[in-house]
C-alpha cells in the first residue's frame, strides 16, 4: 500500500466500504435477474407448450366429432370441420415444435407427429371406405390413434407442467439461495469492514500514541526518547517536528542545566569560601545548606542537610533566634571554636519565592571575636586614661580653686577672671572623665543592674525635683504629667533616674523657654517613658546619630556644655533593660525622647 | 589640732591636698608609699589617714589591712583617696575598715566636708585630750 498521507488512508478505507457495498448490490442485482428468468421460463415458454397441447387436444376432439359427423354421413360438414382442425392440429403442434424446452419434448412431439399423420392417413381411408367399412376404420384405426395421441399430447403437457412446476421450484430454491447468499455476503462483508476499519484505525492510531508516549515523555522532562513512526502521513510529519523540538528541547536544556550547575558551583564555592559560618534552613527549620565552617564551629563531620537545625546543632540560643525572624536585634553568641570561646554575630535572612512555595532562613554567624577584642582593648584603654587623667585633674582642680579662693593671697580681677576659665574647663574635664568612665564601665558590664520592682512615678517625682529651680530661672514649665498610676517596671531605679534625669537636664539647657513634659504610661508589656520639650528640635540628620558618643546636634558644638556622652549612656542602659531608646523631633517644633523598659510581671522573657 | 597622714605617691596631690588641709587648720604629714604610710602610721598615730590606693611597695588596700590588723593603728580613721571607683574596688576598701572613699578628681570643699566629718565622729574626747596636751605645751 503506497498511500502516504492521512485522507488518503481514510478515503481508501472508504473507496473499499463502496466498492464491496457496489459488490453486494451487483450480486442482489444479478440474483433477481436470474429469479426472474426463471419465471419468465416458466411463463412463457411452458405456458406456450401447453396451450399449444391444449389446443391440439381441442382439434383432435373436433376431428373426433367431425369422424363422428362423417359416421353418419354428414359429409361435407365433417369433411370441412375435419380438415380445418387438421390445419389447426398442425398449426399448434409446429408452436409445439418451436418452442421445444424440455428434454424428451421434442420425442414426444414426433411421436404425436407420426401418429397424427398416421391418423390423418387413416382419415383418408376412412373417407373413402364405404359407410360400413367406416365403423370399422373409425374403432380399429382412428380411435386408437386419436386415444394415443390424445395420451401423448396430455403426457407433452404434463412435462410442461411438470417443468413449470420445476422452474418452480427451481425459482423459490434460486430465491432462498439468494437470500442466504446474499446474508452470508453481507455478513462477510461487515466482517471484513470491521476488520478493515479496525485495522485503519489502528494503523492511524499507532503513531498517534507514540506520540502520546513521546509526550508523556517530554513532560517529565526525559529528551532522550525520540518518537518512533515509520509512516509518512501528517502524523508522520508531525513526529518528525516533535522530534526535532525534542532535540532542540535537549540542547536548551542541557544548556540550562550547564548554567545552573555553574551558577550552583559559583554560590557554592562562595559559600564554602566564607570565612564566617552559614547555614540555611527551610521553613521545617531542616539544613539544606551548610558551609564548611559551620560545620567546623559546630563539629559536623557527616552530611546533615535535610535534618532538623536542633538534631545536629545543639544550640537553642541560636535556634530560637532562626525561629523568630522579626523583632531583630543585634545579637551576639558566645560559642566554642578548637576550644576557644568566641563571640559571633548572629544574622538572618528570610528568603522567599514569589510563590511563597518555599521559604529558607539564611542564617550567617560572624566572628566578631577580634572586634570584641579591640573592643574591650578601646574600653580598656579608656579606662585607663581616664584613671590616668583623674589624678592631675585633682592637683588642678584643687590648687585652682585654694587659688581662686584666695587662700594662698589676694588675687587682682583680670588673675581671678583667668583662674575660673581655668577651673571651669577643669570641672568639663572632670565631668567628661566621670562620664567615659560610667560608658566604658557599663559598656564592659563592669556596671551591675539591680532590677527590682519600681515605681516609675516616683523615680520621676523625685528625679525632677531638683530641676524644679532651674526650670523656673529659666522660665520653663516643668511638668509631670503622671497620667497613670501604678506604672511599674522591672527596672535598676538609681540608673532609670540617671536616665530620665539627663533627658530633662538636656531639655532644660537647650531650651529657653516653653515646656518640658515627663509622663510614664503602661503600654502591654511595657512601660514608656517619655521626655517632650518644645524646644529648637534636633534635625534629621542628627536624630538617629545623637545617641552615639560624642554626637551633639547642629549649633550645639560651641555653646552648649556637656560632654556629648549622656544619650549614649542613657542608651546603654535602657539596652542593658532589654529597652530601647528613641527620639522624635521637628525642627523647631521640639523634641520627644521616649524609652521603654519591661513592665513589672513581664520581665520573665526579656532579662535573666 | 589634728594631725592628718596624706599617703600619696603623686608630689602634687601631696601638694595641694597638703596645702588645703593645712589652710583649713590640720597639721599634715606625708608618705609616698605604702611601706612609709604603714611606719608613718606608728610612728606618728595621726588623727586620720588620707590613703590613695595605687602606691608603691605596697598598695592602699594592703597598707589598710596592715593598719586595721595592727593594735596599735586599727582605731586611726582611713580615708580612701583614689582615681579608682570601681564598685569592687569601694566594697573591698568599706568592708576592709575604711571610713569614706573619695574619689579623684574631688573639690576642695568636698575633701575637707569629708575629712572634718571623719575627725569630728572620732569624738570631742580625744580632741580635748590632744587640747589638754596643747596646754601642757
Amino acid at each position: 500500500m503506497n498511500i502516504k498521507t492521512l485522507k488518503g488512508k481514510i478515503l481508501l478505507g472508504f473507496a473499499v466500504m463502496i466498492l464491496i457495498l457496489a459488490g453486494v448490490v451487483g450480486w442482489s442485482i444479478y440474483n433477481f435477474e436470474t429469479l426472474s428468468n426463471a419465471i419468465n421460463d416458466i411463463l412463457v415458454e411452458n405456458y406456450r407448450s401447453i396451450k399449444a397441447s391444449d389446443s391440439m387436444v381441442e382439434s383432435i376432439e373436433r376431428q373426433d366429432s367431425a369422424l363422428l359427423l362423417l359416421l353418419r354421413s354428414t359429409e361435407e360438414q365433417g369433411q370441412e370441420i375435419f380438415r380445418r382442425n387438421e390445419k389447426e392440429f398442425y398449426t399448434w403442434l409446429a408452436r409445439a415444435e418451436d418452442n421445444i424446452t424440455i428434454e424428451g419434448e421434442g420425442a414426444i412431439l414426433e411421436k404425436i407427429n407420426e401418429k397424427y399423420f398416421e391418423f390423418v392417413s387413416n382419415f383418408d381411408q376412412f373417407y373413402n371406405a364405404e359407410e360400413d367399412q367406416r365403423w370399422q376404420i373409425y374403432n380399429q384405426q382412428l380411435l386408437p390413434s386419436f386415444n394415443e395421441i390424445k395420451n401423448d399430447i396430455r403426457e407433452l403437457r404434463e412435462i410442461n407442467r411438470q417443468a413449470m412446476v420445476d422452474a418452480q421450484g427451481s425459482a423459490n430454491s434460486r430465491a432462498n439461495q439468494a437470500i442466504i447468499y446474499t446474508i452470508g455476503l453481507a455478513l462477510l462483508v461487515t466482517a471484513f469492514s470491521l476488520i478493515f476499519a479496525f485495522y485503519l484505525t489502528k494503523q492511524i492510531l499507532r503513531p498517534i500514541k507514540e506520540l502520546e508516549k513521546g509526550i508523556k515523555e517530554v513532560a517529565a522532562r526525559n529528551f532522550q526518547r525520540k518518537v518512533e513512526v515509520a509512516s509518512e502521513d501528517e502524523i508522520g510529519v508531525l513526529a518528525d517536528e516533535f522530534n526535532e523540538m525534542i532535540s532542540k528541547l535537549k540542547e536548551y536544556e542541557k544548556l540550562n542545566v550547564k548554567k545552573l550547575l555553574m551558577e550552583k558551583e559559583k554560590s557554592e564555592a562562595v559559600v564554602n569560601n566564607l570565612s564566617s559560618p552559614l547555614i540555611v534552613t527551610d521553613k521545617d527549620h531542616k539544613i539544606v545548606l551548610i558551609n564548611e565552617t559551620a560545620k567546623e564551629l559546630f563539629s559536623l563531620r557527616e552530611d546533615v542537610l535535610g535534618t532538623h537545625f536542633l538534631e545536629v546543632i545543639k544550640a537553642e540560643e541560636i535556634f530560637e533566634y532562626i525561629k523568630n525572624p522579626e523583632a531583630k536585634e543585634e545579637k551576639t553568641f558566645l560559642l566554642k571554636k578548637n576550644d576557644k570561646k568566641r563571640h559571633y554575630r548572629i544574622s538572618t535572612k528570610q528568603v522567599i519565592d514569589e510563590d511563597e512555595e518555599y521559604q529558607f532562613t539564611v542564617t550567617l554567624l560572624e566572628d566578631i571575636t577580634r572586634l570584641k577584642e579591640i573592643d574591650n582593648m578601646k574600653s580598656e584603654f579608656v579606662s585607663t586614661v581616664s584613671h590616668e587623667f583623674r589624678t592631675p585633674l585633682t592637683s588642678m582642680n584643687m590648687g585652682l580653686s585654694m587659688v581662686i579662693n584666695e587662700d594662698t593671697g589676694e588675687l587682682n580681677e583680670e588673675q581671678k577672671e583667668l583662674l575660673e576659665a581655668a577651673y571651669e574647663d577643669v570641672e568639663r574635664l572632670t565631668e567628661l572623665v566621670n562620664d567615659l568612665l560610667d560608658l566604658s564601665k557599663i559598656e564592659s558590664g563592669k556596671i551591675e543592674m539591680e532590677f527590682d520592682k519600681v515605681d516609675v512615678n516616683d523615680i520621676i517625682e523625685k528625679t525632677l525635683n531638683p530641676f524644679h529651680k532651674q526650670a523656673e530661672e529659666k522660665e520653663i514649665e516643668l511638668k509631670f504629667k503622671q497620667s497613670e498610676d501604678n506604672v511599674f517596671a522591672y527596672a535598676d531605679p538609681s540608673k532609670i533616674s540617671w536616665v530620665i534625669s539627663n533627658l530633662v537636664g538636656n531639655a532644660l539647657r537647650y531650651a529657653d523657654e516653653g515646656k518640658i513634659e515627663v509622663d510614664a504610661e503602661i503600654k502591654g508589656r511595657r512601660v514608656l517613658v517619655s521626655v517632650a520639650d518644645n524646644g529648637p528640635g534636633i534635625p534629621k540628620e542628627y536624630q538617629s546619630k545623637i545617641f552615639e558618643k560624642f554626637v551633639r546636634a547642629g549649633s550645639d558644638k560651641e555653646e552648649k556644655s556637656g560632654t556629648g556622652l549622656g544619650l549614649a549612656i542613657a542608651k546603654e542602659i535602657i539596652t542593658a533593660h532589654n529597652g530601647r531608646i528613641w527620639v522624635e523631633s521637628e525642627e523647631g517644633e521640639g523634641s520627644t525622647f521616649s524609652f521603654y523598659i519591661p513592665r513589672y510581671g513581664y520581665q520573665e522573657e526579656n532579662n535573666e | 589640732m589634728s594631725k592628718i597622714l596624706v599617703v600619696d605617691d603623686e608630689k602634687n596631690i601631696r601638694l595641694v591636698v597638703g596645702k588645703s588641709l593645712e589652710k583649713a587648720g590640720y597639721a599634715v604629714d606625708y608618705a609616698v608609699d605604702g611601706v612609709e604610710a604603714v611606719d608613718k602610721a606608728n610612728n606618728i598615730s595621726p588623727d586620720l589617714i588620707l590613703l590613695d590606693l595605687r602606691l608603691p611597695k605596697m598598695n592602699g588596700f594592703l597598707v589598710l589591712e596592715a593598719l586595721k590588723s595592727d593594735a596599735a593603728t586599727e582605731e586611726i580613721p582611713v580615708i580612701i583617696l583614689s582615681a579608682l571607683s570601681e564598685e569592687d574596688d569601694v566594697q573591698k576598701a568599706i568592708s576592709s575598715g575604711a571610713e569614706d572613699f573619695l574619689v579623684k578628681p574631688i573639690s576642695q570643699s568636698d575633701l575637707l566636708a569629708a575629712v572634718e566629718e571623719s575627725i569630728m565622729e572620732e569624738g570631742t574626747g580625744q580632741e580635748e585630750i590632744e587640747g589638754e596636751d596643747n596646754n601642757e605645751k
